[in-house]
């Protein structure tokens, strides 16, 4: 009797860790012009194809992911740091989307000359 | 960086009368060649370079704003200035609307660091409703360095 209380106690505390989709992903920006317009955009463009909301930190700053004079507000040179969180239903698809942006340095690692 | 440290004073315009996005472009242009800022003779290369990076995606980032740029050999240092347009300008922006507000830039090439630094000011400012609403209704080039000026005294954005 006294057993059965006790394992009943521990299955309610596990089943409460559950469901919450907050999830924080470091990110570097790898791509030797930085976060400027065409990333930016980018970046609201796949953030924006999801419900949860998606944000970038730096040092204490916060900016919307959907919202393109936000993101340039980071002004993120090649080589920063920075914490993506997302929050909602969909936030593990929007991380991967993102962190995948990121990944392959807004596709601006080689060749052609941008601005 | 402030307005103060890539804003060409005698380049703003507050009064533009180009109605399409090639003319606006050529006539911000043609500022900076009057302000001293580049040569007559790099003028068609700098033009010709914005509007192809205007193909690669338009700088009208929404809110009325554009942000024409690019990276030209010719320049020491960034240099930019500010267009106000009454009616607007048709130019494909990524919200449609059309644009009233432009600022425009040219870089030296391998400085994107100043060209990040010079986005982030313009996009920090005009998070402000009150500013961009401001430089909108500008009629002068006094009344746009002004506002460029409390701009950089930190009195609109945070």
């Amino acid at each position: 009797m006294r057993l059965t209380t006790i394992s009943l106690l521990l299955d309610m505390g596990e089943a409460t860790a559950m469901n919450a989709e907050n999830l924080q992903r470091t990110v570097v920006v790898r791509n030797p012009q930085g976060l400027h317009l065409r990333p930016a955009d980018m970046l609201v463009k796949q953030a924006s194809r999801y419900a949860c909301s998606v944000h970038l930190g730096r040092d204490g700053q916060m900016a919307d992911c959907k919202s393109i004079l936000s993101i340039l507000t980071l002004g993120a040179a090649q080589g920063t740091e920075l914490q993506l969180t997302a929050e909602g239903s969909d936030a593990a698809q929007a991380i991967q989307a993102i962190v995948e942006l990121f990944e392959h340095g807004f596709f601006e690692l080689e060749g052609t000359d941008s601005n | 960086m402030k307005f103060a440290d890539f804003i060409s004073i005698n380049a703003i315009r507050a009064d533009l009368s180009a109605d399409d996005k090639e003319s606006v472009i050529s006539e911000l242009v043609q500022s900076l060649l009057d302000a001293g800022e580049v040569s007559a003779a790099d003028k068609d290369a700098i033009i010709a370079a914005i509007l192809k990076r205007e193909e690669l995606g338009s700088t009208g980032i929404g809110r009325g704003v554009a942000v024409p740029h690019t990276k030209h050999a010719s320049v020491q240092k960034l240099v930019g200035t500010v267009g106000v347009s009454t009616d607007g300008v048709d130019f494909n922006s990524l919200d449609g609307e059309k644009v009233q507000l432009f600022f425009l830039l040219v870089s030296p090439p391998e400085r994107p660091g100043d060209h990040l630094r010079a986005l982030e000011n313009i996009s920090r400012q005009l998070r402000d409703d009150t500013f961009c609403r401001f430089l909108k209704q500008s009629r002068s080039t006094d009344d746009i360095q002004q506002l460029l000026d409390e701009a950089d005294n930190n009195q609109f954005a945070s």
